[in-house]
């Protein structure tokens, strides 16, 4: 109940943080995904079926607010989930550093993914609009990740400990 | 076959949505239709949205208002102070503008006189007001002696009481000190115009049959080695004649502002008017003596 609550609650926060409090503190100078980093958290600590979906949810939820193509933030945000699935054996990410590391990458593998996409379907004219972004934004955004781990981490020690 | 499946579940799940995504891109690619679940989402996001937007104005607007707020002060103070500036250097034109209408009233006036005449300005005022003196700026160095005739555009002031190096005290017509020897311009009278301690001036030893009146010039007659004959002491302003007497005494109004003299001529003794000598006056108050 907490995690969807807090799901829901953080969703509505990242949606509206980039779509109408980034745009006007900031124009178009960047913008700041916390979904994410939502998706990479999930991607670590989660290793369901269930989490999938989330970040497809994530995506498309995106997707409602963001461009013309229906499906892809969905796409970039299950393919970043995907890779951090894969790859989090292998990564040792409990410091504020790796952290930041990983969601940068993660950002830019998102970003990069939605502009090959755009330009499989749309041409290759849309690729440097997409880059164009890319700079600040993920710096931005991985700058934010380890204030947001931590958020996310407190929030499911409450769920754990309402449960039990 | 189920195993596989429950073993690789999550990158099946992955992969089943990642194709389906880009079904949907392809599908919205082909027709911009409406989603129903974005439409749920925008619904929901709108208020929050709309909230931000007038929270966000509101706050530019206080701020915009703040900031003009500070811009104006600032003005403002540099109005402020650009009209006090301003106020000033107004206030100094006016002077410089009175000074030079007075100087050239002086100087107008000393082309009325045949000899040297220099002209003063007044520095100080006699602290006491039963005293009438006044300090000049010119003193012996300049040529200033004890006893020369001290006169302005408008008339008579007084002589010269005691001096110094570079400045000099005049004693002013309306002193209880000063006697002119004077005359009624109209009826030729002759009289000594004297000062009092109350600072009036007051024609006396006048002959109780001699025709005087108010309104009647006084001017100066020569007599007493001081003035040139013929300046403008005054104006008859009362006459008291008694019952008995040989005598009567005139109240005069001394021509001359002495109260707000700032500049004055010196007039070195022999100093004649031009009108006497039959030249046209540059005043008319200085009508030739009969």
């Amino acid at each position: 109940m907490r995690q969807g609550t807090t799901l829901i609650l953080y969703t509505l926060f990242a949606l509206l943080l980039q779509s109408a409090i980034v745009p006007l503190l900031v124009g178009n100078a960047f913008t700041i995904d916390l979904l994410v980093i939502y998706v990479v958290y999930l991607g670590m600590r989660r290793h369901s079926v269930g989490a999938v979906i989330a970040s497809f949810v994530l995506g498309y939820l995106q997707d409602t607010i963001s461009g013309t193509a229906y499906g892809l933030h969905a796409f970039t945000m299950t393919l970043v989930y995907t890779l951090v699935h894969v790859t989090s054996r292998h990564l040792w990410v409990e410091n504020a550093l790796s952290q930041i590391a990983v969601v940068g990458v993660a950002a830019t593998i998102k970003h990069l993914a939605a502009a090959l996409v755009l330009a499989l379907f749309w041409g290759s004219g849309e690729v440097g609009t997409m880059l164009g972004a890319l700079g600040w934004s993920v710096v931005v955004t991985a700058l934010l990740s380890p204030p947001v781990f931590a958020i996310l981490e407190r929030a499911d020690e409450l769920a754990v400990e309402e449960r039990d | 076959m189920w195993e596989f499946l429950q073993r690789n579940r999550v990158g099946l799940a992955a992969t089943a949505l990642m194709a389906f995504s880009l079904l949907l891109v392809t599908a919205s690619l082909r027709s911009y239709r409406s989603d129903p679940f974005g439409f749920i989402v925008l619904e929901a996001l709108r208020p929050l949205q709309g909230a931000v937007a007038v929270g966000w104005g509101v706050v530019t607007r206080a701020w915009r208002t703040y900031i003009d707020l500070v811009e104006v002060r600032a003005e403002n103070e540099i109005l402020r102070r650009r009209v006090a500036e301003l106020e000033h250097q107004n206030l100094r034109i006016a002077e410089i503008l009175e000074t030079d209408r007075r100087l050239a009233e002086l100087l107008k006036f000393r082309t009325n006189f045949l000899g040297d005449a220099q002209a003063a300005m007044v520095i100080a005022r006699d602290p006491f007001p039963a005293f009438g003196t006044v300090t000049i700026s010119k003193g012996e160095a300049d040529g200033v002696r004890k006893g020369m005739a001290v006169v302005s555009p408008q008339g008579v002031v007084g002589r010269i009481l005691t001096t110094s190096a570079h400045s000099a005290r005049v004693l002013l017509i309306t002193d209880h000190n000063s006697g002119v020897d004077a005359l009624v311009q109209r009826t030729r009278a002759r009289g000594i115009v004297e000062g009092s301690l109350d600072g009036r001036c007051s024609m006396k030893y006048l002959k109780r049959e001699e025709d005087v009146t108010v309104g009647d010039r006084i001017i100066t007659s020569g007599l007493d080695g001081v003035f040139p004959k013929g300046l403008l002491i005054g104006e008859v302003t009362h006459v008291t004649r008694g019952t008995r007497g040989l005598l009567q005494v005139a109240e005069v109004r001394p021509a001359a502002r002495l109260e707000t003299l700032e500049e004055v001529l010196v007039l070195d003794p022999g100093t004649r008017l031009r009108v006497s000598s039959g030249e046209a006056p540059e005043q008319p108050w200085l009508a030739a003596p009969r």
